[in-house]
């Protein structure tokens, strides 16, 4: 298992370390608002292929990781019976992306993730339930980004 | 009265570059490396808000300031976060950039839920330097107070 290289999870860079270009930039901020609809539109087969075959995802509440897309399907297929007649929403911001040595980049970001009950017009208040960081490793693949390595924390839950 | 005109950064680039700044600028903060968030402000940088008798001034004084509201918030176990949005880069003939953001401050007590705390108007004037911009003057101002 290769271990992230430049800090800890969830520590802020040093203001020092460099910050990929705009290009790259977009084409990561863009990779999140694609790969979070997914997640949103409870898209299993969809969300593994964001992965790489070997991805890992690591959460602080959860005792293992995730590995590899097999697991990450079961995953999200629980996840999903969860939200089931619930409109789920991940909002992610203030992104920073940092270039990894072996052409690999470093993504933190924020998510706001808030619940609509799916009942009627009149009855949709937005509930938000978590604040998380995300901490992860991307990698190229035939012109798009996937992911290699997560580690989420759920901001107020774990200290 | 004409309507208000917005100057279109020269470059995408530009735009973005400063975007990104922020971004890493607010993690530093919320994460409580106040050094590395003072390191974000030149050397005699100014930090002015609405509410504060006067504005904070170097490196040091702006960590130092910092500190004490981190402590504050670990004290009390709430995680602080700053979103930044609804940002303006307009560039100065003196190579300075002026921007302009909101600034929406969220607030997760251990084991509670999030509470949009403030929202606040964020004036800077940025200055170039080695690859990324410093905060020259930072003028906050929180809606409802001011």
């Amino acid at each position: 298992m290769k271990e992230s290289s430049v800090t800890a999870p969830g520590t802020a860079p040093g203001i020092a370390s460099p910050l990929v270009a705009g290009e790259t930039y977009l084409q990561v901020l863009q990779f999140y608002a694609l790969q979070l609809k997914i997640l949103d539109d409870g898209d299993t087969k969809q969300w593994v292929q964001t992965f790489t075959p070997d991805g890992i995802f690591e959460a602080a509440d959860m005792p293992e990781p995730i590995v590899g897309r097999e697991a990450l399907a079961m995953a999200s297929d629980h996840q999903n019976a969860r939200h089931e007649g619930l409109i789920l929403r991940h909002w992610v911001g203030q992104l920073t992306v940092e270039p990894l040595e072996d052409g690999a980049v470093r993504a933190h970001s924020y998510a706001m993730v808030y619940v609509i009950p799916n009942t009627s017009l009149l009855e949709g208040d937005v509930h938000f339930r978590h604040h998380t960081l995300c901490d992860d490793e991307l990698v190229r693949s035939n012109g798009s980004w996937l992911v290699r390595h997560r580690w989420v924390a759920t901001d107020g839950a774990y200290k | 009265v004409n309507a208000p005109t917005v100057t279109m950064p020269n470059t995408a680039e530009l735009y973005q570059d400063v975007q990104h700044f922020y971004a890493r600028q607010m993690q530093a903060l919320d994460a409580g490396a106040t050094q590395v968030w003072a390191e974000t402000f030149a050397s005699d940088g100014v930090f002015a808000a609405g509410g504060m008798p006067e504005p904070v001034q170097g490196r040091d004084a702006i960590a130092a300031g910092a500190q004490k509201i981190v402590d504050q918030f670990a004290e009390a176990g709430v995680s602080r976060r700053h979103w930044i949005g609804m940002l303006t880069v307009t560039p100065q003939n003196d190579g300075t950039v002026h921007a302009r953001s909101y600034a929406l401050v969220l607030e997760i007590p251990r084991g509670g839920e999030v509470i949009a705390r403030r929202s606040t108007l964020c004036d800077d004037v940025l200055v170039p330097a080695s690859g990324t911009w410093l905060v020259r003057h930072r003028m906050v101002t929180r809606d409802g107070l001011d």
